[in-house]
């Protein structure tokens, strides 16, 4: 499957909130085992509660949205390089979901399209949506 | 130490042994192994939940190992730091 290419630093950035939500949880945990002066079970045992619960509440929801968020950028792209090489001489807009076919569908001139359409297609194919 | 005991005050950060670094090292690997498990688990059930068949689990329980053991690693540092 076509995958968008995200740089590394744009995807660390994106997901700064969950870094901070989990270095918080870490740095709370550490500070109360010293305080209470934990023993090494204990802090293990604790570091497990607390890491499942920030992995089940926080991290997989946050992976599951970006694996979408993911999925829908691929579409676009599919879509957009589908209307780019197939139908480029029928198709001039690709605008909120519909297709606008040019001026009066058969073809027409530059003109027509910048001055928006004249006719629209009453049902694109379901494909063509986003 | 119990409550209402006075604390004594620390002076300088106690020296870290080699044998205490591998024990941490050690708890750090078993505890992103768990969350791996974990992290699989969760996508899973988590994806059932929304009703989506197309959610990557293996690669969300894989980013999770990563992420939570980066996280684990930088708490076992700095508890050998404080505590030695």
């Amino acid at each position: 499957m076509h995958r968008l290419q995200v740089e590394p630093g744009v995807r660390v950035l994106s997901r700064l909130p969950v870094y901070a939500a989990g270095i918080g949880l870490m740095v709370a945990l550490v500070l109360v085992a010293d305080a209470r002066d934990w023993n090494g079970w204990q802090i293990l045992a604790a570091a497990l509660g607390v890491g499942t619960f920030y992995v089940v509440t926080i991290l997989v929801p946050w992976l599951v949205r970006e694996q979408d968020t993911d999925a829908t950028e691929t579409r676009k792209v599919l879509v957009a390089e589908f209307l780019r090489a197939d139908l480029s001489s029928e198709v001039r807009e690709f605008k909120g979901g519909w297709v606008v076919p040019l001026g009066d569908g058969n073809g027409g001139t530059h003109e027509s399209a910048t001055h928006g359409p004249e006719v629209m297609s009453p049902e694109p194919p379901l494909a063509l949506r986003t | 130490m119990s409550l209402g005991q006075p604390r004594t005050r620390r002076t300088a950060l106690p020296a870290i042994d080699g044998r205490s670094l591998v024990t941490h090292l050690a708890g750090v690997g078993a505890i992103a192994v768990c969350m791996r498990f974990v992290g699989y688990a969760a996508a899973v059930s988590y994806g059932a939940w929304l009703g989506r068949k197309d959610i990557d689990a293996s690669k969300v329980a894989e980013q999770t190992f990563h992420i939570s053991g980066a996280l684990c690693l930088i708490g076992a540092l700095l508890l050998l730091t404080i505590r030695g």
